[in-house]
């Protein structure tokens, strides 16, 4: 008996166990990667991409940024959903023998600032103030839709930061800074309003990775090019510009984002691999304790791009009436064609006629009014003598 | 008068009748000088313009009614009068010098019937029982109207007062012969060519009642000369409406001088000022401009009865002062008319300021319209203020001539005492 009811017991709960386990995992997979895309439940993809430095000799901020401007929109996010902050415009700097071009290389291959670039916040606008209320969504009631950060709870964020840094703290524009508690704060009330679904915080300055220590909110991916204590430097100059056009971090980011394209499999992890302290000369850091996927599963264009899921259905089947309708067109042709030269011939001969008809309805005929002219011109002068006469004989009697 | 003083005269009326003519038709040689000056808006006015006369000319040649189109605004018997002889333009030039000549030579007849006048009136005395000089001969008014370079300008830029001003002229010279027909058809005439000369109906009538007592006969003078003035106008228009074959030409004529529709700026006072009007008040002003123009008709008649010529004078000035499109055709009118009255010049005080006044004016206007709208470094301000600064120097004037004429007439009623 209770060994009857012990079988029974197994049989039950291997059979419960066995449905739920079709059912947890056979379909819903399936429909939960469908509708949320590699399984991160991110539906759009944002970018802020902030450089804080002014001034000609910090070229290569600028340069970094409109880099990761071009890679981002190269994987796919729109400009709609890019909030480019430039502090200064060193494309048309009196200094730059280059005039309208920012490259962020020697060779100057590829020139950033070459077409379709939106700068949204520009100059003195990129202040600490305007990045932490776009940040948290609290603008001003006139701000443009352009300048907004219009991100929803299934938004996936890069938030790239490059200028000059230190120990928690980032300077903006020579004249103020923001520190790292700021930032957590801001990320906290992000997280509060439902602003993000995850964001990968990178920030390329001296001392960066003191940045990231103060957030504290979850889902949040940071990374830096350089620890406390330490410099982050530039990579190489251009002797034509007369200035350093890249910094090192990004150029070895870049060096990798390059060969990413929007079909790429390529991880996180496998970016945060390629850190090396003999190339980058400081220690890029890595802070993953307040996001929840593990790095190898995160796909670089989970953040650096915008790739949408799309599934093709299959093409009704055309059916034989389509061929019918082709050989009809083809036989309607020769007719339509005959049709339009009769009618093309009945049009030119009618023109003709309206033609030959025109000057005897026009208006400005020479031959009959000038007729008539003379005759009326005839008619003035002689009624102009006439009178002239009485007033003659008039002046003698009166 | 026979003998060698008229032989004289007429010797020196020859010569500067010819010279005139000379000058005339050799400076009508270059086209350039007559296109600029046919050009500039000191010269020739949207109702005067030799151009827009062309443009008339030619759609009546084509069957087109001038009157249609809202850029000819001259009466019709110009363009009677234009029709057969603009395709030649040496008889344009021909009939605008010998117009000139013919105004020249009015101004002399109309100072020798004046010289014939004064020489019957009571002698003026001056300090003492010195009598009067007599004032200017003839031929001296015709030379002064005849080389002024208003008069020439307006000429050569074939400026259609002129006909308007010889038919002035004319009125005032018939006038002065007591040709009651002939004196109130041309007052008509000019009446038709520009509406403003109506006005001089009045001292030209004066000028035929000068010697009439009877207060009777001058009663009946008045009915005639309104007749006669009224019939002349209406078969005027009879004649323009044959010739059109339209009545359109009132509102394009009578019209534009009335409502001065078009704004085109010129040495007066309207432009600027309408310019900038808003609508509601524009009839108004309108009214008063205009009223401005003709209220001073009666006044000066009544004062300066016994001085028609002089009355004449003064109304052209007002008329050339105050209409809604003067030019320096208007200003060769009256400053022509000036001197057959120039007993008065000793009794002028700013004889001084009113030459600086219209030859300041004269020389900058140009200038500053260049500056305007050419340069563009001016603005309408400098042009009206220029405008201006000649409305003064013509205002300056009348007050001071009619200061002049009736401090003669106190002189001549109680001489200044000497010693």
């Amino acid at each position: 008996m209770q060994f009857r009811t012990l079988l029974k017991c197994i049989a039950a709960s291997v059979f419960v166990a066995s449905t739920l386990a079709v059912s947890d995992t056979s379909s819903q997979p399936y429909v939960e990667g469908f509708f949320n895309k590699s399984k991160s439940g991110h539906t759009n993809n944002w970018a802020v991409l902030v450089c804080t430095s002014r001034f000609w000799f910090n070229y290569r901020h600028i340069a970094n940024t409109l880099s990761m401007y071009r890679t981002v929109k190269r994987l796919g996010i729109p400009d709609s959903n890019i909030i480019m902050m430039l502090a200064d415009d060193v494309a048309c700097n009196s200094r730059n023998i280059f005039p309208a071009t920012v490259y962020n290389n020697r060779d100057r291959h590829l020139d950033l600032y070459g077409e379709n670039v939106e700068v949204d916040y520009r100059g003195y606008e990129v202040t600490v103030e305007n990045f932490i209320r776009l940040l948290t969504g609290r603008v001003a009631k006139e701000t443009p839709r352009s300048k907004r950060l219009l991100t929803d709870d299934q938004s996936n964020i890069l938030v790239y930061m490059t200028g000059h840094g230190g120990e928690n703290f980032l300077k903006f524009q020579d004249a103020e800074e923001i520190s790292a508690y700021d930032l957590g704060d801001a990320f906290q009330q992000m997280y509060e309003k439902k602003r993000y679904n995850e964001i990968l915080f990178m920030i390329d300055t001296c001392q960066a990775n003191t940045m990231y220590t103060k957030i504290h909110s979850p889902n949040i991916l940071a990374t830096g090019s350089s620890k406390l204590k330490e410099s982050s430097y530039s990579h190489h100059d251009d002797p034509d510009i007369g200035v350093a056009v890249i910094d090192r971090f990004t150029y070895y980011v870049l060096e990798l984002l390059e060969k990413v394209d929007m079909q790429s499999k390529a991880t996180l992890k496998d970016l945060f691999d390629t850190y090396n302290y003999n190339l980058l000369q400081s220690t890029a850091g890595v802070r993953s304790d307040l996001f929840n996927r593990p790095l190898d599963q995160v796909l670089l264009t989970d953040f650096f791009g915008n790739v949408q899921n799309v599934e093709l259905t299959e093409p009704k089947e055309r059916s034989s009436s389509v061929a019918e309708d082709d050989d009809m067109t083809e036989e309607a042709e020769p007719t339509i064609l005959e049709s339009q030269k009769e009618n093309n011939s009945q049009a030119i001969q009618q023109s003709q006629q309206q033609q030959q008809q025109q000057p005897q309805d026009h208006t400005f005929e020479i031959g009959d009014s000038s007729q008539s002219q003379t005759w009326r011109y005839a008619a003035f002068v002689t009624l102009s003598i006439v009178l002239g006469g009485v007033l003659v004989a008039c002046s003698t009697v009166v | 008068m026979a003998g060698p003083d008229s032989r004289d005269h007429s010797a020196k009326a020859t010569v500067v009748f010819a010279s005139a003519l000379v000058l005339r038709l050799a400076l009508f040689h270059f086209p350039a000088l007559s296109n600029i000056l046919a050009g500039q808006v000191e010269i020739s006015t949207p109702i005067t313009s030799f151009k827009r006369l062309s443009e008339g000319v030619f759609l009546f040649k084509n069957g087109v009614p001038p009157y249609d189109g809202g850029v000819f605004h001259q009466s019709p018997l110009l363009l009677g009068l234009f029709y057969p002889i603009i395709a030649s333009p040496f008889l344009v030039k021909l009939l605008y010098t010998l117009s000139d000549l013919a105004i020249g030579y009015m101004l002399l007849q109309i100072t020798g019937i004046k010289d014939q006048d004064t020489a019957k009136e009571k002698k003026i005395r001056q300090y003492g029982d010195k009598i009067e000089d007599p004032g200017m001969d003839g031929l001296t008014v015709a030379t002064l109207y005849l080389f002024n370079p208003f008069t020439i300008a307006s000429c050569l830029g074939k400026s259609t007062i002129l006909y308007s001003n010889l038919a002035v002229v004319a009125g005032i010279w018939m006038g002065m012969r007591r040709n009651k027909s002939l004196a109130m058809f041309n007052i008509a005439l000019a009446t038709y060519l520009s509406l403003y000369p109506a006005m001089l109906a009045i001292p030209v009538f004066l000028m035929l009642t000068r010697d009439v007592n009877d207060y009777s006969q001058v009663k009946r003078t008045v009915v005639q000369c309104a007749s006669l003035f009224a019939a002349s106008l209406v078969s005027l228009f009879l004649l323009s409406f044959v010739l059109v074959d339209t009545w359109d030409f009132f509102g394009s004529v009578y019209g534009t001088i009335l409502a001065v529709s078009d704004l085109t700026p010129n040495l007066g006072l309207f432009w600027y000022f309408f310019i900038e009007m808003f609508d509601q008040f524009r009839p108004f002003f309108l009214m008063v401009f205009q009223i401005h123009v003709v209220i001073f008709a009666i006044p000066i008649s009544i004062k300066l009865r016994h001085h028609p010529l002089f009355a004449s004078f003064l109304l052209c000035t007002i008329m050339g002062a105050f209409k809604g499109y003067p030019s320096i055709g208007d200003a060769s009118l009256y400053l022509g008319l000036l001197p057959l009255s120039s007993e008065i010049f000793k009794y002028m005080r700013y004889t001084f300021l009113i030459v600086n006044l219209f030859l300041y004016s004269s020389l900058l206007a140009p200038i500053f319209w260049y500056l305007w709208i050419y340069v563009g470094s001016g603005n309408a301000n400098f042009f009206y203020a220029i405008g201006l600064v000649y409305g003064i120097g013509e205002i300056i004037l009348m007050i001071d001539s009619t200061f002049a004429a009736m401090r003669r007439d106190f002189e001549a009623l109680s001489p200044p005492e000497t010693s």
